[in-house]
């Protein structure tokens, strides 16, 4: 086997390598988004919370309910509580980065607003969880980030 | 990054620009043109990173495998079966890979559709430049294969080739034959300089004054419910996508063509007022004219062009639009408006062209023109339904009027008919003076003032991608 043939072997696994942790970060997850969304708030404490409908999803985040396939959100009717779930399965077509995007800053907004007078809220707001994964967004400013990040990894 | 953005222009082109230009072997051409493609390359993989830093894995890899498979197609030139297998596998490694990354989830997705199946969809983000990158390197793999250039020693110049950041995302597609004397000696003067500021300056004032401002009005009228939406504003909201379309690419390619001055070469031309053309097969030739040449050279011809009579002709104009249309997205709305200009093509070539060539030369480009409109509903809608919704609407399916027509008319009426006539190439042989001189100040006076109203639209607007970005 002359040396040209073993560099291109190579390069062709290494392409095969790089493809196959690509799809692996990328694979779109079959989860129900009602199964992820109960998942999560079975892992940390919700009390003071409720599920909220798609007006209030759509005052929150300025989208509208029906550009994703499933939008469960859960908030306090408290303005001075900042606790917080959010899981969205994007599907098709959906705005998910847009989305992600609006989380972020608003969650950043927010920050801002609390860290001068609430150093409580603004302890919670400071290590919110915020990210797209398996064709899901999922958004979560509670007491336990990391339980509640682990249980949307589970149950994608 | 993009060309129309202030970190381009302020903080990557100058500083690319003064290392490219720094004399440091002045008497060793060789090495200098060495140190230039190395700058040029290093530049390239940095342009490219900016906004996909891990898709530069994915286009370096692509680099060194054809770089390897084509001087081990060479070394093998004695064996012509080998050299064959070897080039067959080069050509399936760059359609696999192409394939893989713009067409799987659209494959899969239309397999899960028409058999009711579940099978997960990988949802990877489009390597920026692909469709383009990867036809430039079928390009060099071809013509060495068939002999037309010499294979290439040196993997810098090749990755120069490929990588050169004033083409790598939107093309123009230059093929390697145009471009591989230029990789080991190119002119460089003042004048080749100049005439690429101009360039630039052009491209960029087509972008950020033409269409970005007309691309607002389209993408108002587009987000019109289209049950609601009158034919007139319709018909207005599409000829808006028209200018829109032909002033986003063209200003890319200027930027392209003057850039590549800039550093010393010369791409080919990619647009000839393709909205002045008086039949289908013309403004093929006046449009996006990189792309119809490597279908044609790549693809028709090597398929039997018309050389194998008429039923084949036709199959083979057909295979060629299909993959055209194809080769701007994995949609079927894109399957269509491809299908759309390849009938065409075969009704001028076969049933209507010579009544056509009857007829005034007005008559002609008014009726190419209807006719590209029409296609560019297929082209920017985002399904094939929407693009059915929205031509119901241009043909009265929602009336003739609706409550906007006349907003949207008269607040754009006057930069529409400027932008129309520009692009008609009305202004093409504006008398400006007889002085040469004058003239020649003139038109740098003007194109600094271009340039100066770019510079502060860039300010104030927001994050405007190029259309042609997302193929």
């Amino acid at each position: 086997m002359n040396s040209y043939r073993i560099k291109e072997i190579i390069c062709v696994v290494v392409l095969l390598v790089f493809i196959i942790v690509l799809v692996g970060q990328n694979r779109q997850s079959n989860a129900d988004a009602k199964d992820v969304f109960k998942s999560v708030v079975a892992a940390v404490d919700t009390d003071g919370l409720k599920v909220c409908k798609a007006e209030k999803f759509k005052e929150q985040f300025g989208f509208e309910k029906s550009d994703f396939e499933g939008v469960y959100y859960m908030a306090s009717d408290s303005i001075m509580d900042v606790r917080e779930i959010l899981v969205v399965r994007c599907g098709d077509n959906a705005p998910a980065d847009a989305l992600l995007d609006k989380v972020q800053s608003r969650a950043d907004d927010k920050y801002g607003l609390f860290k001068q007078y609430d150093p409580t809220a603004s302890a919670l707001l400071k290590k919110y969880v915020a990210e797209k994964k398996g064709g899901f967004v999922f958004f979560a400013v509670c007491d336990d980030v990391a339980a509640a990040k682990r249980a949307f990894h589970k149950a994608l | 990054m993009i060309f129309s953005s202030a970190a381009f222009l302020f903080a990557f082109l100058p500083p690319v620009l003064a290392l490219y230009y720094l004399p440091l072997f002045r008497n060793r051409p060789q090495t200098e043109i060495f140190k230039k493609n190395l700058v040029l390359c290093i530049a390239s993989l940095i342009f490219y990173a900016w906004g996909e830093p891990i898709y530069v894995i994915l286009m370096l890899l692509s680099i060194y495998f054809n770089f390897t498979i084509v001087r081990d197609m060479e070394h093998e030139r004695r064996s012509p079966r080998r050299r064959k297998r070897l080039f067959i596998a080069a050509i399936l490694f760059n359609i696999l890979v192409l394939g893989f990354f713009k067409y799987f989830g659209f494959l899969v997705g239309t397999v899960n559709s028409v058999f009711s199946l579940h099978l997960p969809v990988v949802k990877l983000a489009l390597p920026i430049g692909i469709s383009f990158y990867t036809f430039q390197i079928l390009s060099y793999v071809i013509d060495v294969y068939s002999g037309k250039c010499h294979v290439q020693k040196s993997l810098l110049n090749f990755a120069t080739y490929v990588t050169m950041f004033p083409q790598l995302i939107a093309g123009p597609i230059v093929q390697y034959g145009d471009i591989e004397m230029q990789l080991r000696a190119r002119r460089m003067n003042r004048r080749k300089f100049t005439a690429g500021i101009l360039f630039f300056a052009r491209g960029l004032g087509k972008k950020v004054i033409f269409a970005n401002t007309i691309g607002a009005v389209y993408t108002e009228i587009a987000a019109l419910d289209p049950d609601n939406l009158g034919a007139v504003t319709a018909w207005f909201g599409i000829l808006c996508y028209t200018l829109q379309i032909y002033f986003d690419f063209s200003g890319y390619s200027d930027m392209a063509i003057g850039l590549g001055k800039m550093f010393g070469f010369d791409f080919v031309q990619n647009f000839n007022f393709p909205y002045a053309a008086t039949s289908i097969k013309d403004f093929w030739k006046r449009w996006h004219i990189s792309l119809s040449t490597w279908f044609r050279d790549y693809v028709y011809i090597p398929l039997g062009g018309n050389r194998k009579g008429t039923p084949r002709t036709i199959l083979n104009i057909l295979i060629v639009w299909t993959l055209t249309g194809l080769w701007h997205g994995a949609a079927w709305n894109f399957v269509a408006w491809g299908a759309y200009y390849g009938l065409l093509l075969l009704g001028e070539k076969y049933i209507y062209g010579k009544a056509l060539e009857k007829l005034p030369v007005i008559v002609r480009r008014i009726i190419t023109l209807f006719i590209v409109v029409i296609g560019w509903v297929f082209f920017s809608a985002e399904s094939f339904p929407a693009a059915a919704q929205y031509l119901g609407a241009m043909f009265g399916g929602a009336g003739i009027f609706d409550g906007m027509t006349r907003y949207y008319l008269t607040a754009n009426l006057l930069p529409f008919t400027l932008m129309s006539c520009s692009a008609l190439g009305m202004f093409r042989s504006f008398p400006i003076s007889k002085n040469k001189d004058l003239r020649l100040v003139l038109q740098a006076l003007g194109y600094a003032v271009v340039f100066a109203i770019s510079v502060v639209c860039l300010v104030s607007d927001s994050f405007n991608p190029f259309l042609y970005f997302r193929f």
